[in-house]
């Protein structure tokens, strides 16, 4: 059950999510590269409240990551690269 | 919090810049850089067409629409544009446009510019709209057609609109299979408004080839219901759909893994209002507009603002006002003469009033139902960011507070990252009907710099994004 991709990944890129080998594909930004593979939480609130992302067009802050050690960058506009470093606050 | 430009982004002094490369920005900035303007064409995201001509992996250009833009699509640098993907617009003021991109930060100042910003989805703070899983639909369409991913395996698609069904049938394409659509409109006044389209015969046949589809795989519309709760743990398991009249029976509940909601548009107004451009409040649409002549002009001489974040009228729409606003900045500066630009802004003029219908579509499918905010629960989070919920921004008016600016710093309502994108327009709502004045009386939120977070901190040094 959950998000699937509608065809497999044109060259295959692997990021890294919290530790954890993911690929992906070039046309992925770090948001659906993290909903394909069942990553659906990005953050969490300071109450615990998980959260993932909601507009996916840059608007609504909710999967905001730190990306290749660069805090506060918005998962939905930001294009996979290879060897990208993920890490969510979750 | 606002840090001074860093090194690396070069300051700009071009003829026009147009913030925003959706429709309404590719028609400007096109328009104006064919009348001999240099022209930057600033954009947040990574491709060109904004959400209205979003380019998909392998999908065949819309035909209804505008064929006059897909040559600049995959480059709108052809065109002699410097544009510039990744680029957010922070702030916008008498110095000009104050940007975060690639190059660093640094400084636009443009003779005339153009803002093109588009619109955000409005989605009614439904208790558990907050959980993982829950997407606007625009936000479920960008996933599939921009990265090819669907956003479940059985999807509830709920709330008004064409989006509703162009959405499903884009889903049951990619092979994911649908919970159900719910509808708010019962079918008699859907049908009456989707009339409308009739008097401009492309929508209208796209409308009637979307309707066509449905029908051929068996999925039915499920017509005046309104979600009430999303449900599940830690992520989407279901949706609980009422009545949008309480006679017809009681709430009832569908399992899915997935949520996708689309109730209307918010125009994204912010560096217009920060600018200190006039706004005017739409009460048919329930929300702020950007004041703006014939030629799409704002308050301010030097400003002009186009596209659906002024208000809503869909692609085809947006491209002419961003064609008028182009032309009117190339004539402006002596670009075009007098003669010349006015025949041109005809011919546009002539094409949108072709278009009217249409708007006048999506104007009443947009309406502000003021029954989607009157019923909301109080334990539903009305600010995302901040948690806010329902209950807490009723007991604060219901304490005196009498403005937006008050609520704001009581209650921390939109006070957040997303810096009021998705709850300002709905405590605005939530005031008004508690309080039984008018948006104009109670005046609006301030919006304030920088409009989306910039990354603030030592990693930002450099801002290498092309490390990216």
């Amino acid at each position: 059950m959950g998000a699937f991709r509608v065809r497999a990944p044109v060259a295959p890129v692997t990021i890294v999510v919290n530790g954890d080998s993911v690929i992906a594909g070039r046309e992925d930004t770090v948001a659906s590269a993290l909903i394909a593979s069942g990553r659906w939480q990005t953050r969490r609130c300071p109450d615990g409240e998980p959260r993932g992302p909601f507009c996916l067009i840059g608007f609504c802050q909710e999967c905001v990551a730190v990306i290749d050690g660069r805090r506060g960058k918005r998962a939905c506009v930001t294009s996979v690269a290879d060897g990208m470093r993920i890490d969510l606050d979750i | 919090m606002i840090s001074e430009p860093k090194t690396g982004g070069q300051d700009l002094t071009p003829d026009l810049a147009v913030v925003g490369a959706g429709p309404a920005g590719l028609g400007a900035a096109i328009a104006a850089r064919a009348a001999g303007l240099t022209v930057v064409l600033l954009d947040d995201q990574r491709r060109p067409g904004g959400q209205g001509l979003r380019q998909g992996i392998g999908a065949p250009a819309n035909p209804f629409f505008a064929r006059d833009i897909h040559h600049v699509l995959a480059d709108p640098a052809v065109a002699g544009v410097d544009y510039r993907p990744n680029s957010l617009v922070w702030g916008f003021d008498e110095e000009g446009l104050h940007v975060e991109g690639p190059e660093g930060r640094y400084r636009i100042s443009a003779k005339r510019t153009v803002l093109a910003t588009g619109a955000s989805e409005w989605v009614p703070p439904i208790p558990g709209w907050t959980l993982p899983g829950v997407v606007t639909a625009g936000g479920a369409q960008a996933l599939l057609k921009a990265s090819g991913v669907a956003v479940g395996r059985r999807i509830a698609i709920a709330g008004t609109g064409p989006l509703l069904l162009q959405l499903a049938t884009q889903l049951l394409s990619a092979g994911a299979r649908l919970a159900g659509i719910f509808e708010v409109a019962f079918f008699g006044e859907w049908l009456k408004t989707a009339s409308y389209t009739m008097a401009y015969p492309p929508a209208g046949v796209q409308g009637l080839l979307l309707c066509g589809d449905l029908w051929r795989r068996g999925i039915n519309v499920q017509w005046g219901l309104v979600p009430t709760r999303i449900v599940g743990r830690d992520r989407v398991e279901g949706l609980e759909v009422s009545p949008i009249s309480p006679r017809s029976g009681g709430a009832r509940r569908i399992e899915a893994d997935a949520v996708c909601l689309s109730f209307g548009l918010t125009p994204a107004y912010e560096l217009a209002s920060m600018r200190g451009c006039r706004l005017a409040y739409d009460p048919a649409a329930g929300t702020w507009q950007v004041e703006r002549d014939e030629a799409m002009r704002s308050s301010l001489g030097d400003v002009f603002v186009a596209g659906d974040g002024v208000g809503i009228g869909g692609a085809r729409y947006a491209i002419l006002e961003g064609q008028l606003a182009g032309c009117a900045a190339a004539q402006d500066l002596g670009a075009l003469d007098t003669a010349e630009a006015e025949r041109r802004k005809r011919t546009i003029r002539r094409r949108m009033n072709r278009l009217a219908p249409l708007k006048r579509f999506l104007a009443r499918t947009y309406r502000y139902r003021p029954g989607l905010i009157a019923g909301l629960p109080l334990d539903a989070i009305l600010c995302r960011c901040e948690q806010v919920k329902v209950g807490t921004v009723r007991a604060a008016i219901r304490d005196g507070i009498v403005s937006p600016h008050e609520l704001r710093i009581l209650t921390r309502v939109g006070m957040g990252p997303c810096q009021g994108r998705f709850c300002s327009v709905t405590a605005e709502r939530v005031l008004a009907l508690e309080t039984g004045r008018s948006p104009e009386d109670l005046g609006i939120s301030t919006s304030r710099p920088p409009v989306r977070p910039l990354a603030i901190g030592p990693e930002e040094e450099g801002l290498r994004e092309d490390a990216i």
